[in-house]
C-alpha cells in the first residue's frame, strides 16, 4: 500500500517444539483437573486427592461502592480478607477421550482407584457398588512435578491472594497523581490502594478523574506513578475494547519481584452498573472489583511459576437487581 | 491431512494432539501478528503461548466456520493484547525468559540475532508512528489483511464485523495513508 512502511520480515517462533510440549502439558495438566470439577463436580479436596494439584483460595473484598472520590476508595464494607476454596462446581464440559460418562463423583474415584492399581477396569467390580465405566489412567494420576530438568512444577490452579485493600495515605496518593497525570487537572484520586503485593515496578495504584469526567490511572512505586495509557486521559467515549456498559481498559501483570504475580483489571463503568468483579483463567468464582465514582480496580496476586502463565482476569459487570450486563468477549 | 475444522472438531473433544497441530501451524503466524501489534519480539513470543492457551479454554465456545482458524486465533490474539499493557508484560516476558532458557546458540550468532531483533522492534515503532494517525479500527484491518495476509472475509471474522465494514475501512485507510504518509515512503525510496 502506497504510504504504510513495510514492517520488518516475519521470524520463526523461537523454541517452537519446546513451547508446544509446554502448551500441551499445561492444557493436559487444566484438562486433568478442569475435567474433574467441571464434570463431576467434585470439591477441590477431592479432586486435589486425585490429581494432587494446589488448592486454589481466594480473599476477597468488598466491591462496596464508596459514593464520593474519598481519595482511598475504601467504602464501606470493605471489609478484611476472607478465605474461600473455589470449590463450587462449574458448568460446562470438557470431553476427555477415555474418561467415564459424568455420573459422579464416586464412580470417578472408583475408576481411578482402579485404573491406577493396573486392573483392567472392565473386568473388575467394586464391593458394594457397580462397575465404573473405563477411564484411561494418564487422566488419574498425579500432576507431574518435576520438569525434565529437575526443576520443580507447581500446580497451574495459582494461590490467588487479594487482601482487604489499603488505603494510600492522602498525601502519597496525590503525590502519585500529581506525577502521572497529564494536563487537565486539577485530578482528584477516585481509588488509590496498596496494591495486592508490592513488586519492585508497582506497589500501589490510583484513578484520578477531573472536572470533565476524565480518568486516569497511575501505576505507583513510592511516591512516584506512571501513567502509559493512551490517549492519556480516558473518557467512557475514548476508551477502546467495550461496549455500552462497562468500558475494559486494562489488565494486566507484573512479576517483577520474581515471587509473585501482581494482576490488576481496571476500567469505567456506566451508571447502570453497580456491581465488577473479574475471575480467573478457568475458574468460574468472581472476585468483586473495588467500584468507586465510575471507575473499578481489582489487583490480586498469586505466586510466580516457573512453567505456567497466570491466569487472564475476565470481567463480569452486574446491575443494582443482579443481572448481569456485560462479560469480558474474548477475541 | 486433516483441515483445521477438522483439527478444532478434535480438540474440543479432548485432544490435545489435534491443538498441538493446530499451534504447528498458525504459531508463527500469531507471533509475527503480535510482534506488529507490540513492536517487542519478546513480548510476542510470551503472548503467543498465552493465546493459544486462551484458545484452549475457550475451544468449545468456537465452532469454526471457515477452514482456517487463523482468523478466530489473531482475534483471540488482539482480544488478549486489548488485555495487556506492555510495559508490565515485559517484565513478566523478562522474568519468564530467564526462567524458561532458550535454546543454546553459538555466541555470534546470539549476538547477530539480538541486534537483528533490535532493528525490527525500532523499524516496527517507526511504523507504529506512521500509523498512529489511522484510527484504531482502520489500524486493525491493516494489520490484518495487509500484514496478517487474511483476506476481507477472514478479517471480517478476527474482528467479528461485517466484510463490508472491513472493506470500507481498508478502503478508507487506504485513502488516509497515501494523502497522510506519502512522504514517509518518498523519503524511503529516496535513501
Amino acid at each position: 500500500m502506497r504510504g504504510l512502511p513495510a514492517p520488518p520480515p516475519e521470524r520463526r517462533l523461537p523454541g517452537h517444539g519446546r513451547r508446544r510440549e509446554e502448551l500441551l502439558r499445561m492444557i493436559g495438566q487444566e484438562q486433568q483437573r478442569g475435567g474433574l470439577k467441571r464434570r463431576w463436580g467434585l470439591p477441590l479436596g477431592v479432586a486435589a486427592a486425585v490429581s494432587a494439584t494446589g488448592v486454589v483460595a481466594a480473599m476477597a473484598f468488598s466491591g462496596g461502592a464508596a459514593k464520593t472520590a474519598d481519595g482511598a476508595g475504601v467504602g464501606p464494607g470493605a471489609g478484611g480478607a476472607t478465605t474461600a476454596t473455589a470449590a463450587a462446581p462449574t458448568t460446562g464440559a470438557t470431553t476427555v477421550p477415555g474418561a467415564p460418562a459424568p455420573t459422579g463423583g464416586p464412580d470417578l474415584v472408583a475408576a481411578c482407584k482402579l485404573a491406577l492399581a493396573g486392573k483392567d477396569d472392565r473386568t473388575a467390580t467394586v464391593i458394594g457398588g457397580t462397575t465404573p465405566a473405563p477411564i484411561d489412567p494418564k487422566y488419574c494420576e498425579p500432576t507431574q512435578t518435576t520438569a525434565p530438568d529437575g526443576k520443580q512444577i507447581e500446580p497451574t490452579d495459582p494461590v490467588m491472594t487479594e487482601p482487604a485493600p489499603v488505603a494510600l495515605p492522602a498525601e502519597q496518593a496525590a503525590a502519585v497523581l500529581a506525577s502521572c497525570a497529564p494536563s487537565g487537572g486539577p485530578w482528584q484520586p477516585v481509588i488509590a490502594v496498596k496494591t495486592a503485593v508490592a513488586t519492585a515496578n508497582v506497589d500501589s495504584m490510583v484513578i484520578g478523574t477531573n472536572a470533565k469526567h476524565e480518568y486516569v490511572f497511575c501505576d505507583g512505586l513510592g511516591n512516584a506513578g506512571h501513567a502509559d495509557q493512551s490517549p492519556s486521559a480516558l473518557t467512557m467515549a475514548t476508551i477502546r475494547n467495550g461496549n455500552s456498559h462497562l468500558k475494559e481498559y486494562d489488565g494486566g501483570t507484573d512479576s517483577s519481584d520474581r515471587k509473585n504475580y501482581l494482576m490488576y483489571n481496571w476500567g469505567l463503568v456506566g451508571p447502570e452498573v453497580a456491581r465488577v468483579t473479574v475471575s480467573y483463567g478457568t475458574e468460574k468464582r468472581e472476585a468483586p472489583a473495588r467500584l468507586v465514582g465510575g471507575a473499578y480496580l481489582l489487583t490480586v496476586s498469586t505466586p510466580l511459576l516457573n512453567y505456567t502463565h497466570p491466569p487472564v482476569g475476565y470481567v463480569h459487570a452486574y446491575a443494582a437487581d443482579g443481572t448481569k450486563l456485560y462479560d469480558t468477549p474474548l477475541g | 491431512m486433516a483441515s483445521d475444522r477438522e483439527l478444532w472438531a478434535r480438540a474440543v473433544d479432548g485432544d490435545r494432539e489435534a491443538f498441538g497441530e493446530l499451534f504447528d501451524r498458525h504459531a508463527t503466524a500469531v507471533y509475527n501478528h503480535l510482534f506488529r501489534r507490540t513492536a517487542d519480539w519478546g513480548e510476542a513470543e510470551d503472548l503467543t503461548s498465552t493465546v493459544f492457551l486462551h484458545a484452549w479454554r475457550r475451544r468449545a465456545d468456537v465452532v469454526l466456520d471457515r477452514d482456517s482458524a487463523l482468523p478466530w486465533l489473531l482475534g483471540v490474539a488482539n482480544g488478549t493484547l486489548s488485555n495487556t499493557r506492555r510495559r508490565l508484560r515485559r517484565a513478566q516476558a523478562l522474568v519468564q525468559r530467564l526462567v524458561i532458557q532458550d535454546e543454546p546458540r553459538a555466541d555470534a550468532d546470539h549476538a547477530d540475532d539480538v541486534a537483528a531483533r533490535v532493528d525490527d522492534q525500532r523499524r516496527m515503532s517507526d511504523v507504529h508512528r506512521a500509523l498512529a494517525r489511522l484510527p484504531r479500527h482502520e489500524r486493525e484491518v491493516v494489520e490484518l489483511c495487509l500484514w496478517a495476509g487474511l483476506d476481507q472475509r477472514a478479517a471480517a471474522t478476527a474482528l467479528g464485523v461485517a466484510v463490508g465494514t472491513v472493506k470500507s475501512r481498508l478502503s478508507r485507510a487506504r485513502r488516509r495513508l497515501s494523502s497522510d504518509l506519502g512522504h514517509l515512503i518518498e523519503s524511503e525510496e529516496g535513501a
